[in-house]
């Protein structure tokens, strides 16, 4: 195991210098210079030509690019990712006050997303071809293809706007501090995302409920007088989870890099919003710290996923 | 215990839990129990806060938190003015000697006496390049100024605070409009900042925090991407009335919805929408003017713009005022001509909308009707320019002018218009109201983009001699006569295909009183402390 674990560890330095590298050059050759975009068309004014030569200079993009690359690749290995270069911030100061709030949300609507797929799923395989699979499948199909935006618009105008219920944005009234006003502000984005996210899962849980149930051992135990749900909770669910369990694992990167678009319509301080902001500025630090963060995250997940395989399911071993 | 209760006792401690959390408070409303002071306010901000720094580039939102929190020699009104705030200034007879005598008792919100030294040291620090201020080079004209940006000179010599009350600006020739330039400049504390190094000033923590300023709140908090905090200043010298005043970044539909749950008491909003608001019964109205403009910039590197008959049939071939109806009823201004309406007058060429001149003129002018041109602008920050890109698409294509509609974002911008590379590029903004020396920066020979706002290239050396005569005369009245021949110039010229100027349109909650609105692309807030709650 140790020399398993040391052999994936040396291979994910390897890969994250790889994408470190692909996105540094990837990023700048997206149109636009950062410093350039400080100064719109109709605030420039005498001395623009000065300020942009300081503050390249300043910003170090006056260098060639592999000196900035290996300048921030020095000072990315003792955990400095740099400075962003809209506000001046530490890279590592913006992502840390974003990584809770989107882990929060995040991993509670994940949570939600199994909670609902895994009985819905369920419920329709063992229901196969019948009104309630058929009612599962287009609830899930529902929860694949309705947009969030859509559902974050449409919840705010019921809940907040019509009926009152609900806040519409923020993850606290400001200036008051309580468990019920977050609990308030959480439930819609998480009762979205929730919902959304378990579209797919259903599916995922469906169908590999039904695989499991045509298989010997279910014979076997209907043959020894099993009761149907102690089959199906007993024997297939723990059986038919092993490849959902490894889709949970493979989604927590995307969980990380949160919800850009409820993170936006519910003023949510998530990685997404965070994201989405460094690319339109050309905010290159943020940008490639958020990168190595998401990479590093997909890399962790694929190695739980690989671990918790073999825990489950004897049969496969670490290589 | 048999399931039925069990999932009874279950269903109930769900929807108790339910109805707890969903009806314990609901949304919450921020306007006080009675009286006329205290309370608290909610405001939009149309995109998220940076940097609260008059060092950095400037960006709308944080000029509304900056308006809240500090103050300038002189400010912008709400008719385009520029008035006294933290000073009066007096004007020698040849515009050459600015001097600004600062207010009496004035204090810092941490109890520190205003004085000179601060708006000395302020505009010191804007004026050198190694601040990293883009506003170095409006400080250009100033005497010493050249030998700073040279690095000859540490300090700018023509800036001067002879005493704690006097302020002095003397420039190498007459220039009325350096007050438009450097006056509105936000002042920052001495006493904090002053002994940090040039350099790296930008960059110090303050601004991410800036607890101390002159203006009528005092910085608390920016929870990040949720809301900027900011608290009455116990040292302004007039009682602030509102006690509490949250800045919030939500997008144009969640804001509209806020007005309504009444979580958000002030935000500009899109005409279309004032009758959704005004059925929620709880909202007025009010409408800013507008110092900027949006309009069409041509590429005039290209031949087939460069003769001006093209320019003005392309103008005469848009249904402005259809734009201005349909999209900014009520608030839209048609545009005909790069200066304000007080200054170019009554007796211009109005362009009115004429297919048949429109086709005429570009006959005469040589246009080529096989050719296409593409028509560039960002979609989705501003509804009214969607609804006139399509306007335009489909004015132009019924005179016969090919017209392909081209969405693009920030990053292109900043390329196209350098190399150039764009045909026609759509963009709005710019305040040409406070002083017609600032229309000088967009059509000027000398301001060509990227070293200026010229980024349609255009330059005529007549236009450009009438304004600096302009600009070096200190009686108003020749000053604006001028002005005025500057603006026929400009007007027979047609250096941008002018647009319209959008106004803008104000929700505020009914219970707030003595609110003037400003532009809402940045232009900060009027006399905040004077806002009340009414019970």
């Amino acid at each position: 195991m140790a020399a398993y674990l040391l052999r994936r560890a040396l291979i994910s330095v390897l890969v994250l210098i790889l994408i470190s590298i692909g996105i540094f050059w990837l990023f700048r050759l997206a149109p636009g210079d950062p410093v350039e975009m400080m100064l719109p068309p109709q605030s420039r004014g005498p001395g623009a030509e000065i300020f942009i030569e300081a503050k390249r200079a300043e910003l170090g993009l006056d260098k060639p690019i592999w000196v900035q690359y290996f300048t921030w690749l020095g000072n990315a290995v003792s955990g400095d990712l740099g400075f962003s270069l809209d506000t001046g911030r530490s890279v590592a100061e913006l992502l840390g006050e974003r990584i809770g709030p989107t882990v929060y949300l995040m991993g509670l609507s994940l949570l939600l997303s199994v909670l609902i797929a895994i009985p819905l799923g369920l419920f329709a395989a063992v229901r196969k071809g019948r009104l309630a699979d058929y009612t599962a499948s287009v609830v899930s199909l529902g929860a694949v293809c309705t947009p969030p935006f859509f559902l974050g618009i449409l919840g705010i105008y019921i809940f907040s706007l019509k009926l009152g219920l609900l806040p519409s944005s923020g993850m606290s009234t400001p200036g008051e501090v309580g468990f019920v006003d977050s609990l308030q502000h959480l439930i819609m984005p998480l009762l979205i995302l929730g919902f959304s996210g378990s579209g797919a899962l259903t599916r995922y849980v469906r169908s590999s409920v039904i695989a499991e149930l045509h298989s010997d051992y279910v014979r076997t135990a209907e043959a020894k007088g099993v009761s149907a749900t102690g089959v199906v909770t007993k024997h297939v669910l723990r059986n038919a989870l092993i490849p959902v369990i490894t889709i949970i694992a493979l989604s927590l990167p995307g969980l990380l890099a949160g919800a850009v678009v409820i993170e936006t319509v519910f003023a949510w301080p998530g990685m997404g919003q965070l994201a989405i902001a460094a690319f339109n500025g050309r905010d290159y630090p943020v940008i490639i710290g958020f990168a190595l963060f998401f990479s590093i995250m997909v890399l962790v997940s694929n190695l739980i996923a690989d671990l918790l395989y073999t825990l489950v399911d004897p049969r496969v071993k670490l290589r | 215990m048999n399931r039925p209760v069990r999932h009874l006792r279950w269903t109930a401690a769900v929807l108790t839990a339910a109805g707890l959390v969903a009806g314990c408070a609901g949304p919450q409303t921020d306007t006080p129990d009675a009286g006329g002071s205290g309370g608290s306010v909610s405001i939009v901000m149309y995109q998220k806060p940076k940097l609260f720094s008059p060092l950095a580039p400037a960006h709308g939102p944080d000029q509304q938190v900056m308006s809240l929190i500090y103050q300038s020699l002189l400010t912008t009104s709400p008719d385009l003015e520029l008035v006294s705030q933290l000073a009066d200034v007096e004007i020698n007879d040849d515009a050459t000697e600015f001097t600004f005598t600062m207010k009496e008792g004035l204090k810092w919100s941490d109890g520190k006496p205003f004085t000179s030294a601060d708006v000395l040291f302020t505009h010191q620090t804007l004026a050198n390049p190694k601040s990293t201020s883009p506003a170095s080079g409006s400080y250009k004209g100033i005497v010493g100024a050249a030998d700073v940006v040279a690095g000859t000179a540490d300090t700018v010599s023509g800036m001067t605070a002879p005493d704690d009350r006097t302020f002095v600006i003397k420039t190498e020739a007459p220039n009325y409009g350096i007050l438009a330039q450097v006056a509105p400049a936000m002042i920052l504390p001495k006493h904090v900042l002053g002994d940090k190094p040039i350099d790296t000033l930008a960059k110090d923590p303050f601004f991410s925090n800036p607890t101390v300023g002159l203006g009528p709140y005092q910085f608390v908090k920016y929870e990040v991407d949720q809301y900027v905090e900011l608290k009455a200043n116990p040292n302004f010298h007039k009682e602030v009335g509102i006690e509490k005043i949250f800045l919030k970044p939500v997008t144009a539909d969640v804001a509209t919805a806020q007005l309504g749950t009444g979580e958000m008491d002030i935000a500009p909003v899109t005409p279309t929408d004032q009758e959704t608001l005004e059925s929620f019964g709880t909202l007025n109205f009010a409408t800013s003017k507008e110092g900027g403009f949006v309009r069409v910039g041509l590429n005039l590197t290209q031949e087939r713009f460069k003769n001006v008959k093209v320019r003005q049939g392309l103008l005469t071939g848009i249904d402005r005022k259809g734009i201005v109806d349909s999209a900014l009823p009520g608030v839209g201004l048609v545009r005909n001509s790069s200066f304000a309406p007080e200054v170019s007058g009554d007796d211009i060429e109005k362009y009115e909308y004429d297919p048949e001149k429109a086709k005429q003129l570009l006959t005469e002018g040589g246009w080529d009707f096989n050719q296409t041109v593409k028509l560039a602008w960002i979609p989705a920050s501003n509804p009214d320019r969607d609804a006139a890109a399509i306007a335009i698409e489909d004015s132009l294509n019924q005179i016969g002018v090919k017209v392909e509609l081209q969405q693009v974002d920030a990053g292109w911008t900043t390329e196209a218009l350098k190399t150039p590379s764009f045909d026609m590029f759509m963009f709005g903004g710019g305040q040409y109201s406070l002083d017609s020396w600032n229309v000088n920066a967009i059509v000027s020979c000398e301001t060509q983009y990227p070293n200026g706002g010229n980024t349609v290239r255009y330059c005529n050396p007549e236009l450009d001699a009438t304004m600096k005569e302009a600009n070096a005369t200190s009686d108003p009245e020749e000053r604006l006569k001028l002005y005025g021949e500057a603006a026929k110039i400009d007007n027979e010229q047609v250096p941008y295909l002018w647009l319209y100027s959008p106004g803008g349109l104000w929700a505020v909650n009914n219970k707030l009183e003595n609110f003037k609105p400003l532009s809402p692309t940045g232009g900060g807030f009027w006399q905040p402390e004077d806002w009340r709650l009414a019970g």
